[in-house]
């Protein structure tokens, strides 16, 4: 391979490093905008948004997970929570569909505090399944 | 049309939870807990669920934690119910001394076939943690997940929860910090990006530094050499002698001349390529000018005369 090949197939390798880093900087935006532009509002009050999907809330959950991934998921029977970095998002069954639920932490927290009070923070029921595992592991 | 709720209530006053008793997996409150969750999942979907995991103990032998709607240490089995599903697990933790790793596998099982361990999966809930430090936590999220597949599955209604609207209570707080959220989403791509970046750049300077003896910058290059065109072609250029040589090519001879008709080497010399001598040079030998060769032309030397 000739000089100038290679250092054709350097730039080409930081060409695309460059247009991968800048996706990645300019690419995306949060979980507020990726709900905004994929489901529909049904209310709002402040920073508390009421979306809805004809899809149902397991789909709806997949798809919120892989497009923005959260920090930490609680499941219940009666729905997925999802905790973001300012934001709880909770999906749950709506009819034969779902209904999708963001508010900031704050108030997230205090509106699902049953279902994750006492895993994510304190004043709730306590944390689930504590331990008392056989320990055997190693 | 009053009798379906009292029988209702009879039926969940029945598979009301009992007790924990002991269980290998969970602590007695937490095995509560859990079978009353899905007692509620079942009033709501009339779907029967519960778990089944067996520990297989090197030290402490076998060993099961079981556990329903009916409660901790009641399997599915202690009721009737037209659907149910069933979460079971197989934990087998090998002695200290052993070499071979602890293992798990994990399925479920429901009446009408339609909740699969597939379904399980598609929750990407780490399994792989039946053989961690905590497997009560995995295997309670895994059962507490089989309303959500159930209703996923047409097997049930999906049971609706709305936000508490009420305050809560003045200790209620989050404790941990969940980190970013653009790092989480673009961390990968950034590193992968910055790699990339790195790597071409690395490369171009391999390249430039192997290269560095050969390699010369454009603007220093020399120019491509220019093929010389001769003045004239040798008579045998084609390979054939020209019995006539060209009249242009051929040299004439210098005519002889008489020699004293020639300059002198020194006056030839002197004319060619000495440069005229200035008489005012202290090196040249004083030669007193003539009036000859003054010249008339000279007015200086006539201002000094008069």
């Amino acid at each position: 391979m000739s000089t100038r090949n290679k250092l054709l197939v350097a730039g080409a390798l930081g060409g695309v490093g460059l247009i991968v880093l800048l996706f990645a900087i300019f690419g995306g935006g949060g979980i507020r905008s990726y709900l905004d532009d994929n489901f529909r509002r049904q209310s709002a009050n402040g920073n508390s948004i009421v979306y809805t999907s004809t899809a149902k809330p397991k789909t709806v959950y997949e798809q919120i997970r892989s497009a923005r991934p959260p920090a930490d998921t609680q499941l219940d029977p009666s729905g997925y929570f999802m905790r973001y970095s300012d934001d709880i998002v909770a999906v749950t069954a709506n009819g034969t569909g779902s209904r999708i639920y963001i508010d900031d932490e704050r108030r997230g927290y205090s509106h699902w505090l049953f279902f994750v009070g006492g895993v994510w923070g304190t004043g709730g029921s306590g944390e689930n399944f504590r331990g008392g595992g056989p320990g055997g592991g190693k | 049309m009053r009798v379906a709720p009292v029988l209702i209530a009879l039926g969940l006053l029945v598979a009301a939870p009992g007790s924990a008793s002991a269980d290998v997996i969970f602590d007695p409150a937490d095995a509560d807990e859990l079978a009353a969750t899905l007692a509620e999942a079942t009033e709501d979907q009339d779907v029967c669920y519960g778990w089944d995991v067996s520990v297989d103990d090197a030290v402490a032998g076998n060993s099961k934690s079981v556990g329903s709607n009916f409660g901790a240490g009641r399997p599915v089995s202690s009721g009737s119910w037209r659907e149910e599903v069933v979460f079971n697990a197989y934990i087998t933790y090998t002695s200290e001394s052993s070499e071979s790793e602890d293992s798990a596998s994990y399925d479920v099982v429901s009446s009408s076939g339609d909740v699969t361990r597939e379904d399980l999966d598609g929750l990407e809930l780490d399994l792989d943690g039946l053989t961690g430090e905590d497997p009560d936590v995995v295997v309670g999220k895994a059962v507490v997940a089989l309303p959500l597949l159930a209703a996923d599955a047409g097997m049930a209604k999906g049971i609706e929860a709305a936000p508490e609207t009420a305050d809560a209570p003045a200790d209620a707080a989050l404790t941990d910090d969940p980190g970013s959220d653009w790092w989480r989403d673009n961390g990968g791509v950034l590193m992968w990006g910055i790699g990339l970046l790195l790597a071409g750049a690395l490369f171009a300077w391999w390249v430039l530094r192997n290269n560095k003896v050969r390699w010369t910058p454009p603007n220093r290059r020399r120019p491509a050499p220019v093929e010389e065109v001769p003045q004239y072609i040798p008579a045998d250029f084609y390979g054939q002698v020209d019995p006539v040589p060209a009249p242009e090519t051929t040299p004439k001879p210098e005519p002889v001349e008489d020699p004293a008709e020639r300059p002198t080497p020194d006056t030839e010399h002197t004319e060619k390529t000495t440069p005229p001598a200035d008489p005012s040079t202290p090196d040249e030998p004083a030669a007193p000018p003539s009036e000859k060769d003054a010249g008339p032309s000279e007015p200086s030397d006539q201002k000094d005369k008069e």
